[in-house]
């Protein structure tokens, strides 16, 4: 009995012991409840606010830029990145490897990576814990939507790990068409073209919103504290179909000179509207891009351009043009400097009218020393009558200040003024010297040159941008005839004759610049410019062609000027139904052999006129396309199918594609090329697509 | 026998429906907050009900008639965990899994209960010594050792609830501290102070050296009992960095502070505290979890159900939690204390122990305390096996304990 009292002492010794343990882990574990609940609460909840919320910029939508004929030139469309989470909870480690092969094909099938190493990523990431691997970036939609019905992928979020991420990429429906004009913003550098000047309208303002930290290191909205207000849109004067017509003329010239750079502009001469404007310059590789806007932001010497504001400054101090100089033979000294004529302008005593068309430098320096070598004042005078000692103000980031100099400049010497007087010691952009030409062709009224006329929201035009006159009357009217008659003469019989054709009038000016020389006089660089405006009896456009430093020939005569023959013809056959399509129709009506020719096809009118100046049977509709060795056929567009795009070129089938309501994707060569292929295919429904993409070579 | 005399423990019958019913609605309401239909709540209620209607026979049948099929259960029990390591099927890793009719079924959950229906059996047919105790354990042993063989760390380790109920038989506390104590140098080991720990016992040697250098013949026991702890401390540390797998000895890191990064191993941690923080005292409210609906806490259906409890009802919920186990445990070991009946006695100790091992290492591992270790928390984590076995363990229970009138005679 007193044993069995003494085991259950004994016992209960024991008991007690374990009891203190196991009492002493609950306590422990009730402290660390109350610790981690109550006492560290607060501080564990701020720091899981800091860890698993953040504020986030929820940037606007960026504003589109269209033309005026409402084509989209730049606008923002999402791009998407797709990335997995191979350890997503749905997905069972059988699963994983039966489908790991079918997956990498299908992911490779649409970026085109090596599906061999896409399943060595997503193996090893699987192994390794990342939640996060890249399947794609900058991927369209179409690419997404492909994804999304790949294996394991297509299950979504939680069950197949699929992560898309959003991004709003800038999208150039034309290529590199006016890619400097209408610019770009990028991180890093300052914002360019129509894009940086109106950068404020087009940005934005961007929201704020709370994201939430989700497993897998994805974030997603919480709740929204700011709504983004989306940009403004801005509606540009640049006329696409012009600009193509500007780009590819002036890649054709630069390559055939195999010059550095070049640009072009083309002005509406009534309202002073750039409608197009191209800057192409050579890349590495040999190729051109859009890579400076030189038309805006390059000033140099002009050269013989500005023989046209000496002309009107004599022309305002009374000269005529059948006034006469000496030109002696060729070669006349200022002081001991030596002004030379080019070779093969007339020699000994020569009209005003001659020395321009001809553009003799001794003629017109010789005349400006006479008329203005006592006071030079007043030649500087008119010059800022002219509007040429200004910015022309163009909305467009970058444009420098023309240098003019005046008397009292350091290095104004005795020479200054003749040389000025042919476009030395004075320094333009070509815009600034085409919106002087403008001005002349404008019967003396200088345009601003605009390169924007509204700004728009939602469809609705918030601002309206007025033609606005820079200077009224830069000269008497009768001067200014005068002047016209001169420039048109240069085409008539001068250093432009070459270009000239029965059909319309063209008055311009060939300017040869030598902007830079070596020591030796060996190398010698040079800027081969051609300024136009036609019809010159009632100019409609206004076009300047900028060479530099071509490599074959160099005289602005054989560079530019062909260069803007060329863009002359186009536009007076697309925009001037007075003038008749020239180049094509001689082409067509030599063509003895009738059959029908072989047309990309295009805008109905354009195509009609076209086939009854060649004399065939033209067809009515609104688009026309020609295909090989087959009959005219007439597509008037069912919003409801998708329209053949195939053979059509770029701005066409953009058109047409955008009219039953399809974004379009381009890929391929956009400048020149034709479309070769498209998706979806002509003839499907249009419901069931919302973006057709096109390839154009 | 007397059977209006029968005297049924309500306490612990009503106990253990709050906790099983609350088992569904937390379910039901973590699908509220992840917005999904898991349909885990669903078939947790209707393991419930099977539960309950098992639990119903049991309490039907005779007391005497369970126990005499309890070596029956325990080698059923066994044959199953070895068929599940011979060819069930592996789950995370576990090879404990057997499919019978369609259902999956972790057959260490049976064995916990015919363990300890065996154990009570036959250390109550025996005098109570510490040789009983000790050999009354190995009938635990035995599953235990299977558990380890299906790769079953948590289970094998909730098998110590029979030594530690049987320290009221005699199981000697000297096994039970020197338990704890080894586990210890084991944190110690894997914080990384081996050397510390080294240098430490022969500090302590030397001072005990020169404090018995008297009396020769504890020296003696002295060094054999140093040389032991060298022993098994330096195997420890051999185990842990040769046998242990890269990931396993993370997650031991982790718990004693040694890792801290949050993707990695921490990463149940942390998010388990945050999302117990973010309860608060109250808690966010039903359904509205964050943590909880978008499953930061990784098993929180499972292992860490405790966060989403925590979380959605907050300190208060927790608690409220935690005391109903303790009323449960209290109740279970104050209730048959006088009865007079040892198998009734040992049996209830038993299925104490087992809640309570269970209960302190899952809120132990969800609070941070001890290690990631997969065991579920008794009636609360969602599983069809563990449902049914404590659902079984608390109907023997309560069939064995009502009878205390009746055995008395």
């Amino acid at each position: 009995m007193e044993q069995a009292s003494t085991l259950k002492r004994l016992i209960y010794r024991r008991v007690i012991i374990v009891n203190v343990f196991l009492i002493l882990l609950s306590i422990a574990i009730i402290w660390k409840l109350i610790d981690i609940t109550l006492i560290k609460g607060d501080e564990l909840r701020q720091k899981a606010q800091k860890v698993y919320f953040k504020e986030k910029i929820v940037e606007p939508e960026r504003g589109n830029i269209y033309s005026e004929d409402g084509s989209l030139l730049v606008a923002s469309i999402p791009r998407f990145e797709v990335r997995m989470d191979p350890l997503a909870e749905g997905i069972s480690q059988e699963l994983f490897y039966s489908k790991l092969d079918s997956l990498a094909m299908c992911i490779a099938s649409v970026t085109d990576e090596d599906p061999v190493r896409i399943k060595q990523r997503l193996e090893q990431a699987r192994k390794k814990g990342n939640r996060y691997v890249l399947i794609g970036k900058k991927l369209d939609f179409l690419q997404l939507k492909q994804l999304k019905q790949c294996p394991i992928l297509r299950r979504g979020r939680y069950k197949g790990g699929m992560i898309v991420i959003t991004q709003n990429k800038r999208f150039y429906p034309f290529g590199i068409l006016a890619h400097r004009t209408l610019g770009y913003v990028r991180d890093g550098i300052p914002p360019v073209g129509i894009e940086g000047y109106f950068d404020n309208y087009l940005r934005g303002k961007p929201g704020k919103e709370i994201m939430q930290l989700i497993p897998g290191g994805t974030w997603i909205p919480f709740r929204e504290l700011e709504h983004p207000e989306n940009g403004y849109d801005i509606i540009t004067t640049i006329d696409p179909n012009i600009q193509d017509i500007v780009e590819d003329v002036l890649l054709q010239t630069l390559q055939k000179h195999e010059a550095d750079h070049g640009c072009a502009i083309v002005m509406e001469v009534a309202t002073g509207k750039i409608r197009a404007m191209a800057n192409l310059g050579r890349t590495e590789d040999g190729s051109y891009w859009e890579l400076y806007n030189y038309c805006v932001g390059e000033r140099n010497e002009p050269g013989s351009t500005f023989k046209l504001a000496s002309l009107l400054a004599l022309l305002e101090q009374g000269y005529s043009l059948d006034d006469t100089v000496n030109v002696f033979n060729g070669t006349y000294k200022f002081y001991n400097r030596l002004m030379k004529d080019a070779p093969g302008v007339k020699k000994g005593i020569i009209t005003l009218k001659e020395a321009i068309a001809q553009s003799s430098n001794v003629g017109i320096s010789r005349l400006i020393y006479r008329e203005f070598g006592d006071d030079p004042q007043q030649f500087i005078s008119y010059l800022k009558r002219f509007g040429l000692t200004k910015k022309t103000g163009v909305t467009i980031l970058g444009e420098p200040e023309p240098i003019i100099k005046n008397v009292n400049d350091p290095t104004w010497s005795g020479t200054t003024l003749p040389w000025m007087a042919v476009g030395y010691e004075v320094k333009l952009t070509p815009l600034q010297t085409l919106t002087f030409y403008n001005g002349v062709a404008n019967g003396g009224r200088i345009m601003k040159p605009m390169l924007v006329s509204a700004i728009a929201k939602e469809g609705m035009v918030v601002k309206e941008f007025e033609p606005e006159v820079l200077v009224d009357d830069i000269a008497s009217s009768e001067s200014i005839e005068k002047a016209v008659e001169a420039l048109k003469e240069v085409v008539e019989s001068g250093t432009a004759k070459h270009i000239k054709n029965p059909y319309f009038p063209i008055a311009g000016k060939t300017g040869t610049a030598l902007i830079a020389e070596d020591k030796s006089g060996y190398k010698k660089v040079y800027q081969s410019s051609f300024v136009a405006f036609f019809p010159a009896d009632n100019p409609i456009y206004s076009v300047i062609v900028v060479v530099n430093k071509p490599r074959r020939g160099y005289y602005g005569s054989q560079v530019a000027a062909p260069a803007v023959r060329k863009i002359a013809d186009r536009l007076i056959a697309r925009y001037n139904a007075e003038y008749p399509i020239v180049d094509a129709i001689a082409v067509l009506k030599k063509d003895t052999t009738r059959k029908m020719p072989l047309i990309a096809g295009g805008y109905g009118d354009e195509v009609s006129q076209l086939l009854e100046w060649a004399e065939f049977p033209t067809v009515e509709g609104k688009w026309i396309t020609v295909k090989a060795d087959s009959a005219l056929s007439m597509d008037a567009i069912n919003p409801n199918i998708v329209p053949d795009v195939r053979g059509l070129a770029l701005s066409d089938a953009i058109f047409l594609l955008n009219t039953v309501g399809l974004k379009v994707v381009v890929e391929g060569n956009p400048s020149g090329g034709l479309v070769v292929w498209q998706h979806p295919e002509p003839g499907k429904p249009v419901d069931n697509y919302s973006v057709a993409k096109i390839i154009l070579r | 026998m007397v059977v209006s005399r029968q005297k049924l423990d309500w306490w612990v019958l009503v106990i253990y429906l709050i906790i099983s019913i609350w088992s569904v609605l937390t379910l039901y309401f973590i699908d509220v907050s992840s917005g999904e239909s898991s349909g885990v709540w669903q078939r947790q209620a209707i393991w419930l009900i099977v539960s309950l209607l098992i639990g119903f026979v049991i309490l039907m049948m005779d007391s005497q008639l369970i126990l005499s099929f309890s070596p029956l259960l325990y080698a059923l029990a066994i044959l199953l965990m070895i068929a599940a390591i011979v060819q069930g099927q592996v789950v995370r890793n576990i090879h404990a899994w057997v499919v019978i009719g369609g259902f999956r079924f972790q057959p260490v959950e049976l064995a916990k209960v015919a363990t300890a229906l065996m154990v009570a059996r036959w250390v109550s047919r025996r005098k109570p010594s510490v040789g009983t105790a000790i050999k009354g354990s190995l009938w635990a042993a035995l599953p235990a050792v299977l558990a380890l063989a299906q790769k079953d760390w948590g289970s094998a380790m909730t098998f110590s609830a029979v030594p530690l109920a049987l320290t009221y038989v005699g199981f000697p506390w000297v096994l039970v501290i020197a338990g704890i104590a080894l586990y210890l140098v084991l944190l110690a080991v894997i914080a990384g102070y081996i050397k510390f720990l080294l240098i430490l016992y022969g500090v302590v040697l030397s001072v005990l050296i020169f404090v018995f250098r008297k009396q020769k013949e504890y020296i003696k026991y002295i060094i054999g009992v140093f040389a032991l702890a060298t022993l098994i401390t330096l195997s420890m540390e051999w185990a842990f960095t040769k046998v242990l797998k890269p990931y396993q000895q993370q997650r031991l890191k982790v718990l004693v502070g040694q890792e801290k990064d949050p993707r990695g191993a921490a990463y149940n941690v942390i998010q388990a505290e945050n999302a117990i923080a973010y309860g608060g005292l109250t808690g966010t409210g039903l359904g509205q979890g964050f943590f909880t609906s978008f499953k930061f806490v990784p098993e929180q259906t499972t292992d860490f159900i405790f966060c989403a409890v925590a979380e959605e009802t907050g300190f208060i919920g927790g608690t409220l939690l935690i005391l109903l186990y303790a009323v449960l445990i209290l109740r279970m070991i104050t209730y048959v204390s006088k009865h007079r009946s040892s198998v009734v006695k040992i049996y209830a100790h038993i299925t104490a122990a087992f809640f309570l091992i269970h209960i302190l290492i899952n809120l132990g591992m969800v609070l941070g305390l001890l290690p990631v270790i997969g065991i579920p928390l008794p009636l609360f984590s969602y599983g069809g096996s563990q449902m049914l076995s404590f659902s079984m363990m608390i109907f023997i229970y309560l069939n064995f304990s009502r009878e205390r009138y009746t055995l008395l005679r």
